[in-house]
């Protein structure tokens, strides 16, 4: 080996060491948007302030419940509906999400960091929050809940045992399914139910998993009022079932 | 024109019905569609099925109008083309208080949930034969399954029949459940009160509690547990609720095996809050009965033992105090009768030569003492006397419970210290220099603090002195009633600190003791800490400052100075063995400056205000809650 050649060698590790610090995630030196009680955004909007609310759950979701006149946009779609966001870049965006706080790599937050929004603020406590306080929402195209008993995850494999050919469907994102799942579940993101409930098998029973049993209601009533005729939920999600999984209790 | 004239009149006609069609139409709809059962025309002929006709009719709604719900279906027309669709239901429209409480819920604030996802029967929904309760537990149990929360404990025992067994509204009520965030400090600390009061309220029922054979003790011994004290003075974040141990649901006897109380699995509830504790840890009793011999001969007797010492303690020195302030009292009488002219104490000495009788380092260290056990008392009885008025105007002096119970443990590692720094310097009194030899003298000895056989002999002339039958005895460095101060700070250091730092980590303790100790350690704790502090505030308080020669105040453990007319007055064996031996130049001393004066006056003062402030609060207490 030349001397040039091994000179090659050591510049490229070199570069390889040090490229991560320069090619680190787009927006990761951005701070998260600052945490907002919901009677301030009451504040703002009884001063008249231009104030865009988004609803970053699905869409689904959205349309079932929400602070009157919010926007519909969905964490994962950026691409899709970031050419809803406003175009005045003053104006203030809250976002929300349920019972679960915004995560922190919320696609549509960084894409309005990205897009240069200066006034970006997430509402502390979500929906959930806002109805606590006794403020309205509105429901475009409400769901009815449809009653039927969830699943815990100490009973599980009974369930499954008695249900034979049943399919478990992981809700999350496929970032989280893939991060941890049960054994034989399938990813079909709540975010996107709405366009591939279709391709679920009608023929067969199937049980609905979130992250921590609070999403899996409404998709279990959507796919019934679609006709699907046996939809159960695990109680509590993969929290729960963690937990048990620890515990050996739930 | 005839023909005109009928096609004038027929066109008229037509109008007139034209316009009772276009006017009057949508009102007779609104008006017929009122009663169903009069105009079956208009929604019956439509809506035929049974539910909306007989079924709806039978309902508890049966007296109302289609359109008293369904309100915005103001054209049949436009309805029926499709034009007009009913809008959701506002059910708030009449169950006002109904709709208001359940903005609050959490299938609504949860999960969106409107009336009619519960009530889907709602077009014939009627009174349950099984009465309101059983009613409850079927609607409930069509998300949250009967297997898992209503096949056993209280809702079984209602669906067998007893109406007295709670149904899940008695303790998540209706149309109010509470929703509390699990990841939320404040929110889980408000549902541990929330249902431990609601246990309460059917668990301390008397009525109740006879019919169904079960003991209202059981809340009762909590409350007076230290899980029970800490969450009812305010502070349920830290400390288990009823629902803690006893899970929430499928609520067994203990006898069962598939019970959260089986023995089999105390370890699993306890391990829910404490970590890191000895297998034996579970034999601790959460309601703990120590007037009941029958739960424990071990509490029994450590109540009998602990209410036996401040019976015993306060007999004896209340009596010696009485019968104190009675002879000095009639002494003063009997020379105000013979024309004594009253004077103050000793004045003519004033101005005299003081000895030095205390170092600063005994100073400061009953300064530490007093800030301390002032401490100590004033964060520790508000749990005592939780119930009582001012105990959460107490504990909110320290900033709530935490922060009085930080306080508490600060203050208890500064009286420790006093303790162990006087335990040594008794060990430097006895064993100078490292010299064993006339140790047993020092220790029986006139400048010891151990009680001896002349103390005894004092006891018994003070009493004679009492009733006048000798003269009052002579006392030397030490009295008899300063000794047991000592060894009282001795006695319950030795029993307050250690049961309570069995209190205070009683995981680690389960490794040296068994579980019940825990129970045995609050008795103790709690029986001890009140005799220490009445014992200090009375006693204490008069045998050192409220005797009539020294009162309102003795300042020389302030000051350390002691007036050398009082020494001989009040102690003259040490006087006269002070000046036999020539020591008792050396000890004299100017009086203290005026600061020392100033500090001694006012903080000693304010001590014994608070002190009988704090008695008077504790036995209002213990006497009326």
């Amino acid at each position: 080996m030349t001397r040039y050649e091994m000179r090659s060698i050591k510049l490229f590790f070199i570069i390889m060491i040090f490229l991560p610090m320069f090619i680190s995630p787009a927006g990761a030196d951005q701070k998260p948007p600052p945490r907002i009680e919901p009677r301030a955004v009451v504040r703002m909007m009884d001063n008249r302030e231009s104030i865009v609310l988004i609803n970053v759950l699905s869409f689904l979701e959205c349309m079932d419940s929400r602070i009157p006149a919010s926007l519909c946009i969905a964490c994962e779609e950026k691409g899709e509906k970031a050419g809803l966001l406003p175009r005045d870049r003053n104006a203030k965006l809250v976002f929300y999400g349920g019972n679960t706080p915004v995560e922190a790599g919320c696609e549509i937050i960084r894409e309005a960091q990205r897009q240069g929004f200066a006034n970006l603020y997430i509402l502390k406590g979500g929906l959930t929050a806002w109805k606590r306080a006794g403020y309205e929402v509105e429901s475009v195209n409400r769901i009815p809940r449809v009653l039927w008993p969830a699943v815990k995850p100490g009973n599980l494999k009974p369930w499954l045992n008695s249900a034979p050919g049943a399919l478990m469907i992981d809700l999350r994102s496929p970032v989280a399914y893939q991060s941890h799942h049960i054994s034989g579940a399938v990813n079909m993101p709540l975010v996107s139910l709405h366009r591939t409930y279709q391709d679920l098998p009608w023929d067969r029973p199937l049980l609905v998993i979130d992250a921590d049993g609070s999403r899996s209601f409404l998709a279990a009533s959507y796919l019934r009022r679609k006709g699907f005729e046996n939809v159960r939920r695990l109680e509590g999600g993969m929290a729960a079932w963690q937990t048990w999984n620890k515990r050996g209790a739930p | 024109m005839r023909s005109r004239g009928n096609i004038g009149y027929g066109l008229c006609f037509a109008l007139i019905v034209c316009l009772a069609l276009g006017g009057i139409w949508p009102a007779g709809i609104v008006q017929a569609a009122g009663n169903p059962s009069e105009a079956p025309r208009n929604c019956q002929s439509c809506h035929a099925d049974a539910v909306f006709k007989a079924g709806f009719q039978a309902s508890a709604h049966g007296r109302n109008t289609c359109v008293s719900c369904h309100a915005d279906i103001t054209d049949l027309r436009r309805h029926m083309t499709g034009e007009n669709k009913p809008g959701p239901v506002n059910c708030g429209s009449c169950h006002r208080d109904v709709a208001s409480r359940f903005k609050k819920d959490v299938h609504y604030v949860k999960q969106n949930f409107q009336c009619q996802d519960c009530h889907q029967d709602i077009h014939s929904i009627r009174k349950s034969q099984g009465g309101f309760k059983v009613a409850a537990v079927e609607n409930c149990t069509q998300c949250h399954s009967r297997e898992d929360y209503a096949l056993l404990g209280h809702s079984g025992a209602l669906l067998k029949g007893n109406a007295d067994a709670a149904a899940c509204t008695d303790c998540h009520g209706l149309h109010n459940t509470p929703y509390y965030d699990p990841s939320l400090e404040r929110d889980k600390a408000a549902a541990r009160e929330n249902y431990t009061r609601r246990c309460r309220s059917c668990h301390a029922d008397v009525k109740m509690a006879k019919r169904n054979q079960f003991s209202t003790k059981t809340v009762a011994s909590y409350d007076d547990s230290y899980h029970g004290k800490v969450l009812n003075i305010g502070y349920p974040q830290r400390v288990a609720g009823c629902a803690d141990c006893h899970l929430g649901h499928n609520i067994l006897p203990k006898n069962d095996p598939r019970s959260a109380m089986h023995p089999d699995n105390m370890k699993a509830a306890c391990k829910a809050c404490h970590k890191g504790f000895h297998d034996r840890f579970v034999s601790f009793d959460p309601h703990p009965e120590p007037l009941d011999p029958r739960r424990s001969l071990v509490y029994y007797w450590t109540e009998v033992f602990m209410i036996a010492l401040l019976g015993g303690t306060f007999a004896f020195f209340w009596l010696h105090t009485i019968l104190w302030w009675r002879r000095t009292y009639s002494d003063k009488c009997r020379e105000g009768k013979a024309g004594f002219i009253e004077k103050t104490t000793f004045p003519e000495c004033r101005e005299e030569k003081q000895i030095q009788r205390f170092p600063v380092r005994d100073r400061v260290m009953h300064v530490l003492l007093i800030l301390s056990f002032f401490t100590l008392v004033m964060t520790g009885f508000p749990i005592k006397y939780y119930d009582s008025p001012w105990a959460k105007i107490l504990i909110n002096m320290w900033g709530g419970a935490y922060r009085a119970g930080l306080f508490h443990r600060i203050a208890a590692l500064v009286l420790c210290g006093l303790f162990l720094y006087t335990l040594w310097l008794s060990l430097q009194f006895l064993f100078p220099k490292k010299q064993f030899r006339g140790s047993l003298k020092r220790l029986f000895g006139p400048d010891s603090l151990f009680p001896n056989f002349k103390d005894l002999k004092d006891i018994i002339g003070m009493f004679k002195w009492f009733f006048g039958k000798e003269e009052m005895p002579k006392f030397d460095r030490w009295t008899y009633w300063e000794k047991f101060d000592f060894f009282a700070v001795f006695w319950g250091m030795t029993a307050i600190g250690g049961s309570g730092f069995m209190l205070w980590f009683p995981e680690k303790f389960s490794y040296l003791l068994p579980g019940w100790m825990i129970n045995v350690a609050a008795v103790v704790h709690s029986e001890e800490a009140f005799l220490a502090a009445i014992f200090i505030f009375t006693v204490h308080f008069f045998n050192n400052h409220f005797v009539p020669n020294k009162f309102p105040l003795e300042t020389n453990i302030f000051t350390g100075r002691y007036r050398l007319e009082a020494l001989r007055h009040e102690r003259p064996l040490e006087y006269e063995r002070l000046m036999a031996e020539g020591r008792l130049d050396a000890m004299k001393r100017e009086g203290p400056g005026f600061w020392t004066q100033l500090f001694a006056g006012a903080f000693g003062l304010a001590s014994l205000m608070l002190g009988l402030l704090l008695t008077v609060l504790i036995f209002w207490a213990a006497l009326f809650y």
